[in-house]
């Protein structure tokens, strides 16, 4: 059984059997996997807080191939954020943020800048708390490095570069009105703040968007952009941050 | 042997409890078989009654065989303290140790974000409910020292606190029996937070 060492941070943790954990980590070097840690939750063990929800650690596994699950040999904390799970509204909007790297990345589909943003996401909740705005930022910044990056430019069908384009979230991006053809395609109109603030979080390191101080207008439009073009990658609803923390 | 017969059933049946493994299970079914028939039907009794025959308590959602629980109804015990836990079996747990007089609140469950567990999926209501008659005058909350746990732990404080109602969370830290050389970063933290005075 061939072992592996790699830093990773705990996206979700389930009660497995009887004494077990079933975690779900995110790595720069595997992306997102599921490993069993046998007797995590009896007193003695060897995890410790180690696999609590959002810890970055460092971990050593077995690979059981043909099986998709990882056996968890031991995990090691490098930073705790013990911090983001003592705030209420802190543990809301980091869970929430975690269920949605979760459910749009695919097993053993490693990106090392999704895993530095949720850090960088961490540090930030650390000390302060995320909004829904700079969650929404977040999101926006993950889907870009997830290979969903909104092609706001030109249109997707043409190429051309008309004023009045609309979003289609089956195209992943703008569309002129004549490639609408009676309005057979399902698009939402982006307003230019919006158009401007996706551009700038596209391009920014993901350790500054915090900066973009979008106003309540501009969050409440890429919500919505947000819900319906996750909703197509997805084929189902996406929760939002509300119904995460109602 | 035949699987589908009647003695391989019991031993699936048997299966299905916890740290029973088919070797046990099988020890067990063998036991069984050797007993007279009315200890065996005492045992199949046991079980059927434990299902049919328990509910929950009205006030505290604790098992109970009548509406109200014997810890609820009895007067000797101090009304102005409701010790908050997850499952009945911590009621179970505390109460062998016999050093809590007071009452109990059992959740039923605990809210979990990750796992989509909200605050109206478990028994809160009820405990605000409670609160009413202003006998209460302190909520002990001890659900699970894990992040589960400690979100039912913080929704419960910013929900009773403006309530005028004192919020105290048991202690968290070094379990006792362990080198503290051994103990993770996060108990640690969490042991001198919780400190008292000597
Ligand atoms: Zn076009
Ligand atoms: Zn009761």
């Amino acid at each position: 059984m061939p072992l592996i060492e790699t830093d990773a941070i705990v996206l979700n943790s389930l009660k497995l059997g009887e004494a077990d954990k079933l975690v779900t980590f995110y790595s720069p070097t595997l992306g997102k996997i599921k490993a069993v840690a046998r007797g995590a939750r009896k007193v003695k063990n060897k995890y410790g807080s180690s696999l609590e929800p959002f810890t970055h650690g460092h971990l050593v596994i077995y690979d059981k191939k043909p099986q998709v699950l990882y056996r968890l040999f031991q995990s090691d904390i490098i930073e705790s954020f013990q911090r983001v799970r003592s705030d209420y509204d802190k543990i809301m909007t980091t869970s929430h943020f975690s269920l949605f790297i979760e459910a749009l990345s695919p097993e053993g589909d490693p990106s090392v800048p999704v895993f530095n943003l949720f850090l960088k996401l961490l540090e930030y909740t650390k000390v302060f708390e995320a909004s829904p705005g700079l969650i929404n930022l977040f999101k926006v910044k993950f889907l870009g490095y997830a290979g969903y990056e909104l092609l706001l430019d030109r249109c997707v069908k043409c190429q051309s570069s008309f004023p009045s384009m609309r979003f289609s979230p089956s195209l992943g991006g703008m569309v002129c009105s004549p490639c609408i053809p009676d309005n057979a395609l399902y698009s939402v109109a982006i307003s230019p703040a919006v158009q401007s603030v996706l551009k700038q979080t596209f391009k920014m390191d993901p350790g500054l968007i915090s900066r973009i101080r979008p106003s309540e207008e501009v969050n409440k439009e890429i919500s919505h952009i947000l819900e319906v073009f996750i909703f197509h990658i997805l084929g189902k609803k996406f929760p939002s941050l509300e119904t995460t923390s109602k | 042997m035949d699987q589908n017969g009647v003695f391989a059933n019991l031993i699936k049946q048997l299966t299905k409890l916890p740290g029973v493994g088919q070797k046990t299970a099988q020890r067990h079914a063998f036991a069984i078989l050797k007993m007279f028939p009315q200890e065996a039907r005492e045992i199949g009794q046991a079980i059927i009654d434990i299902k049919e025959r328990l509910i929950f308590c009205s006030k505290c959602r604790n098992i109970s065989e009548v509406e109200l629980c014997l810890i609820c109804s009895d007067p000797r015990r101090d009304r102005t303290k409701i010790l908050v836990v997850e499952e009945p079996s911590t009621v179970y747990a505390i109460e062998k140790t016999g050093e809590y007089r007071g009452l109990y609140h059992v959740l039923l469950g605990v809210i979990s974000p990750l796992d989509g567990v909200s605050p109206e999926d478990i028994h809160i209501k009820e405990l605000i409910d409670r609160l009413a008659d202003h006998e209460v005058k302190e909520v002990i909350v001890a659900t699970s020292p894990n992040m589960d746990g400690e979100t039912t732990a913080l929704y419960l404080s910013k929900t009773i606190r403006p309530l005028g109602v004192k919020v105290t969370r048991i202690a968290l830290g070094i379990p006792v029996g362990i080198d503290i050389e051994y103990a993770d970063e996060v108990s640690l933290v969490r042991s001198i937070e919780g400190r008292r005075e000597l």
